[in-house]
Formats: C-alpha cells, sequence, structure tokens
C-alpha cells in the first residue's frame, strides 16, 4: 500500500498510507492536480499544522477512511446536531483549546466530514446556555457599548434593509 | 511515525496544551463560525446577535443564516397594497422577525396568522395603515418583545382590548410625518404596553403629556431606559416618580436654561449610565457628571460652541459622542487641555475644531474612533501613538493630508479603517497604510476621489489578513481580487430598490 511522507509546522515527519491522506481536500489536490509525486520520498509541507494536531486528525481519517460520501444538504435550513456518531463524541472530548485547533487544522486540510462533526460538537455546546454563560465558556468579552445592544441590532437590521 | 488504528479512540495524551490556559482564544475564522451557527435554530442565532461583535457581524453579513429567523417585506409605497390575499414570496415560517415596509396595509392574511404567534421583533415602517389593522396584526402577536413603529401614516382610531405582557422594547417615531394627527394611536398603549424596559418615542408628545407620563408612572419598575422629547411637564412628572431606576435616559430637544429642573431629574435619578442630551453649557454638563457618578457614556448634541472642561466631572466615562446640530451653524468645540482618561470610543460628527488629537492622545485606551462631516486641524505629533485603537472611520471629514501619514504611522493595532468621501487619500497612501497596518481585517474606501483600482493591487499585495472590503474598485479588479483572495468578502456597491422607489413617489 503506497504511503507518503506529510511534516507539520514543527518539523516532524509522519508516514501516512495515501489513502487515509487524501481524507484532505488539500493534499488529495496537491496529489492530483499539481502532481505531486509521493514516490521521491519528499515530504509534503503542512505549515499551518502543528505535529500534536495532525497526529489527531491522523488518528480520525484512519477511522473514518471507508465512509461513504455524505449527501448533500439545504444549507438554508438548520441542520441536526444529535447525529454524532459516539466514537466521534469521545474523539471530540478535549480541551477546548485543542478542539480549535484541530478545526483549524481541518480546514486548512479541507476535511469537510472532520469540520462538520467539530462545528456540531461547538454547536451543541452553544445550545441552551444564556449569553452569559456562552461568553464563559468562549472566553468572549462583550464588546458592545453598554446598553447599546439593543440599538446595534435595530440599526444592523435597518442597514441590511437598505442594502437589499 | 504512522497513526494507530482501534476501535476506540486513543486516550488523551498529555501535549502542550496541558500548560497553555483550557479556554481557547483562539479566533477561529469567520467561515468556521458560519458554519457551526448552521446547525443553530433561527430564534438561538438572534441571541448570539448579541454575544459580541464579531458573532454578530458573522450572523448578519450571512444572507442563509439571517433568512433563518429574519425576514423583510417590502411594498411599492403607495402604490403597493397589502390586502388579506397577500402572501409574501419566499417565507420561511420559522422566522420571529420581520419587517414590512413601504405597503398600503389593508389587511393580513393567512402568512402573518402563521408567524404571528413564535414573532419575538416586528418593525412596520414607511406604511400606511388603520390603526384598527394595526391591533388586528398585534393581537395575534402575544410573544412580541420588541415593537418598531416609524414612519407611519395613521387613520382611524381603535382601542386594544388584549395585552402584550412580553413587550419590553418600543420604538414609536416620525408617525403621521409629525404633526398631532395620527398620535391618538397612542390611546391604549399603556394597557396594551404595560411593561416596557425600553420606551423610545421621538414623537412630539406636547398633547398627550398627562398619558404618556401616567403610562411611564405605571411602569416605573421594569422601566430602564427613556428616551423622550423633552417636555417641562414630563420632567417636572418624572421628578416625582420614587420607584423609577433609569440606567438609560435620552432627551431628545434642546436643552433650556432651567438647571433647577434638570438637576432635580439627575439627584432622583442617580443610576443613570447613559445619556444623550441636547446642550452647550459646560456648566450644566459639570453639574450633570457631579449628580450623575455612574455616567459611562455620554452623547452630546450641541447647538453651539462649547469646550469640554465638563470633563473633569465624568471620571468613568468609556464612551463620548459628540455632534452638532443640522440645525444651526456648524460648532466650533475646543478640547484644550482637557482629557477623558477612561475613554474607548469616541465619535465625533458635524463639528469644527482645532485641538481634537492633541485631547485623543490622552486617552490610552482609546480602542474606536469615528470622525464625520468634520473639519479638523491636525498638527503631527510625531512620537505620540494611539498604542489601543482599532477601529477608525473617517467619513467626510475636511483635514490636512497628513493626518492620513499619521493613520498608517501611529496606530499600530489598527484592525477597520473605513474611509468615505475624502479627497486628499490616493494610491499612494493607500500602499502606504496596507504596507505598514500588518492587523487590517477590514477596509472600506469609498467615494475617494483620487484612489484607483491600482490600490486594489496594493490589498492583494500586502493586506494578508483582511477579512471584508468595501471598494469602488472597477468590476473587473474586484473580480481579480475575489479570484485571488478567496478569504476576503468583497461587499460590492449595490444599487438599491429604495431609490427606484423615492423616484415613483
Amino acid at each position: 500500500m503506497s504511503t507518503i511522507k506529510l511534516e507539520t509546522s514543527d518539523g516532524v515527519k509522519f508516514t501516512v498510507k495515501t489513502q487515509v491522506a487524501k481524507c484532505s481536500g488539500t493534499i488529495r489536490t496537491m496529489l492530483e492536480d499539481i502532481g505531486i509525486n509521493p514516490q521521491d520520498g519528499e515530504a509534503i509541507p503542512l505549515s499551518n499544522v502543528h505535529s500534536t494536531i495532525l497526529q489527531k486528525i491522523l488518528v480520525w481519517a484512519e477511522h473514518h477512511v471507508d465512509d461513504p460520501e455524505p449527501p448533500r444538504e439545504d444549507a438554508d435550513a438548520a441542520k441536526r446536531t444529535d447525529d454524532i456518531c459516539s466514537w466521534d463524541e469521545d474523539f471530540l472530548k478535549v480541551d477546548q483549546r485543542t478542539l480549535f485547533d484541530v478545526m483549524l487544522a481541518a480546514n486548512y486540510l479541507d476535511m469537510k466530514q472532520l469540520i462538520a462533526v467539530c462545528c456540531k460538537t461547538v454547536a451543541n455546546m452553544i445550545k441552551g446556555k444564556t449569553a452569559d454563560q456562552i461568553r464563559r465558556t468562549f472566553n468572549i468579552e462583550n464588546d458592545f457599548p453598554p446598553g447599546e445592544e439593543d440599538k446595534i441590532r435595530l440599526r444592523n437590521q435597518f442597514c441590511e434593509e437598505r442594502s437589499r | 511515525m504512522s497513526s494507530s488504528t482501534g476501535s476506540r479512540p486513543p486516550r488523551q495524551q498529555p501535549h502542550r496544551s496541558a500548560k497553555r490556559p483550557k479556554l481557547a482564544n483562539v479566533h477561529l475564522p469567520p467561515e468556521i463560525w458560519e458554519h457551526i451557527f448552521r446547525f443553530l435554530p433561527g430564534f438561538q442565532l438572534l441571541r448570539l446577535r448579541l454575544i459580541c461583535r464579531h458573532w454578530n457581524d458573522v450572523i448578519a453579513g450571512s444572507a442563509s443564516l439571517m433568512g433563518r429567523f429574519h425576514f423583510c417585506v417590502t411594498g411599492r409605497g403607495r402604490q403597493g397594497r397589502m390586502t388579506r390575499d397577500y402572501a409574501p414570496p419566499g417565507l420561511n415560517t420559522m422566522v420571529t422577525q420581520v419587517v414590512v415596509r413601504k405597503f398600503r396595509i389593508e389587511g393580513v392574511g393567512a402568512w402573518f396568522r402563521d408567524i404571528a404567534p413564535r414573532l419575538t421583533e416586528l418593525h412596520l415602517i414607511d406604511c400606511d395603515l388603520s390603526v384598527g389593522v394595526l391591533f388586528g396584526m398585534l393581537r395575534l402577536t402575544l410573544n412580541l418583545k420588541s415593537l418598531v413603529l416609524n414612519f407611519l401614516r395613521f387613520t382611524g382610531s381603535g382601542e386594544p382590548e388584549f395585552r402584550l405582557n412580553r413587550l419590553t422594547y418600543l420604538f414609536f417615531d416620525h408617525v403621521g410625518d409629525n404633526t398631532e394627527d395620527g398620535h391618538h394611536v397612542l390611546d391604549g398603549f399603556e394597557r396594551m404596553a404595560p411593561c416596557l424596559e425600553t420606551l423610545d418615542l421621538g414623537i412630539n408628545i406636547e398633547s398627550k403629556k398627562v398619558e404618556v407620563l401616567e403610562w411611564i408612572r405605571t411602569m416605573q419598575a421594569s422601566l430602564r431606559n427613556l428616551q423622550l422629547r423633552r417636555e417641562p411637564y414630563i420632567m417636572e412628572g418624572l421628578c416625582q416618580l420614587k420607584e423609577l431606576r433609569l440606567t438609560l435616559v435620552s432627551l431628545n430637544a434642546i436643552f433650556p436654561d432651567d438647571l433647577e429642573l434638570w438637576t432635580r431629574f439627575c439627584r432622583m435619578q442617580p443610576h443613570v449610565e447613559i445619556l444623550t442630551i441636547t446642550t452647550n453649557d459646560a456648566e450644566i454638563l459639570a453639574e450633570t457628571g457631579r449628580l450623575l457618578p455612574k455616567l459611562r457614556h455620554l452623547a452630546l448634541i450641541v447647538p453651539g460652541p462649547i469646550e469640554v472642561s465638563f470633563l473633569a466631572t465624568m471620571p468613568l466615562l468609556d464612551y463620548l459622542e459628540i455632534t452638532g446640530s443640522n440645525v444651526y451653524p456648524v460648532a466650533k468645540v475646543s478640547f484644550l487641555s482637557h482629557s477623558c482618561p477612561s475613554m474607548e470610543q469616541f465619535v465625533l460628527k458635524n463639528v469644527e475644531t482645532k485641538d481634537v488629537f492633541q485631547f485623543l492622545y490622552q486617552s490610552p485606551k482609546l480602542a474606536r474612533m469615528h470622525l464625520v462631516d468634520c473639519s479638523l486641524e491636525y498638527y503631527p505629533v510625531l512620537y505620540r501613538n494611539f498604542p489601543k485603537l482599532i477601529s477608525l472611520t473617517l467619513d467626510s471629514i475636511r483635514c490636512p493630508i497628513y493626518l492620513l501619514d499619521a493613520v498608517s504611522n501611529q496606530c499600530p493595532k489598527l484592525e477597520e479603517l473605513h474611509l468615505f468621501g475624502l479627497r486628499y487619500p490616493d494610491d499612494d497612501v493607500v500602499r502606504e497604510f496596507c504596507k505598514k497596518l500588518k492587523l487590517l481585517k477590514k477596509l472600506s474606501l469609498v467615494f475617494l476621489r483620487c484612489v484607483t483600482d491600482e490600490s486594489a493591487r496594493y490589498i492583494t499585495r500586502y493586506c494578508h489578513v483582511l477579512e471584508e472590503l468595501s471598494a469602488d474598485f472597477s468590476d473587473a479588479a474586484l473580480d481579480r481580487l475575489e479570484a485571488t483572495r478567496r478569504n476576503i468578502r468583497i461587499k460590492r456597491r449595490i444599487c438599491s430598490d429604495d431609490e427606484d422607489d423615492d423616484d415613483d413617489e
């Protein structure tokens, strides 16, 4: 079975089954469109991904390598978040920093299924919480001027109408 | 090294994140937040807009997310009749916010009855309707929290025989072209809306002052934000209300010299944090600062010249806005050696000033600055910076050209720069700030006489973290930019339908 080498931002080299690496749209494009030849033994540089995160992502890719393509969904409708499989649920039981790092890397690597399952996990962290709980969960500062929230909401709407 | 396989994910290995804080302060890009928000229901998106600016921008900027809870239907002015048979195109029945504009509303049909029980926010703007039809609509919206009635022309009269117990926000302005006609629609509002937190009445309430005061009296317990045209009878009455605890006060009128009444009012309302007031009397303002120790946010409309000496009595102020009145000649504002040390936001509109920058250098926390329609003098002070300035808007200001050089040299943290209607900046200036402002995320270059498509190239070359751009470049230049820098959201100028409508009318 063919393998390729990947090199992370901190200089760690991974040898990965080509099929697993192709879970990443970015790597797939590099191999197929740009024609990088994996037999050359040269590592593909992934300058935005740290080794700890890539290792995690490869575990996920290995597990999901045989998954069928998901059906296309209606982008405008609210989607379900209760259909995360239990393996993924366990896999994503990590601290928030790691979760966000995985998302950034998955975004860079163009791994749609992994992004979707991470986004569902974050959406579940938002669901049913009050504004204050949400701010605490994500360490967000309320940067609206005091008492301006209503005004901002209204003003946004007016802008919106004008731009239509 | 190869990845391990197994039916269960491996135990978490302690890695470098163990030493780092558990909370992520990582900045996820807007497209990821948008993706996350797509998994949430419309009513929650509405609340997420109030979490922080960034989330609000993400949601407001996404047509597919907005369409989930927000629906706007626009008619064709007086020719656009909305009858019982009307069905608006493209309605998502799960919406919770509805805006109806430019219709002659003669009745609302099944579409409104379907969505009404879920509605939390309703705006009627620039419509003709009878009071009976209005109450017919509101009778169905029993969960309404926020009601905006703006530029409406009413006919007839009616009495609401229902209560909107959840209504906390009411905005009511420009009704019946601001004549007394149509104000009778307010009859019965005190029964219909008994527990408002915010009452914003922009209309002239002179003929309704007794009723309005009585209404305020009955909702003393809930009312926190009050915006009224100032009226001595009401002021006098408000001074008698012992239970009223306002935090936001906006008095939308020229302040006469009745200092005594005003100081009595301030003594009764020591919790006021946000104040909008029209006066250019520094003495009255200094007294106001002394009587309102919690004041954090001041928006001042100045009908004449003023010196900002009063700021010494307002040590907590983090927002200062000074606007010249449209009705009077342009006001001169003198900042001299006064300072506002806690200030984080500064807005200056329609005034003339010579010394504003010397004043602003004294505010080390200044993060957002908006200068609109002003004449400014600027003397370069090379060694001074605006160390925390994140957002700067310069809109139709008259100023010396070196102010724009200062922007690139003195604002190291700038993330948002909005330039509108300026004569000076040319492509060279744009190149300078594209090169030097490394953190720039949002940029507007609109109505700039000397900026050409050349600037689009500098943006492509130097603005690496740019997320949003509004510019008057040619379509070809914008297309090129869009193709090379996919992560930039480009807002193109759209020829608005509004203008067509206005021509018709």
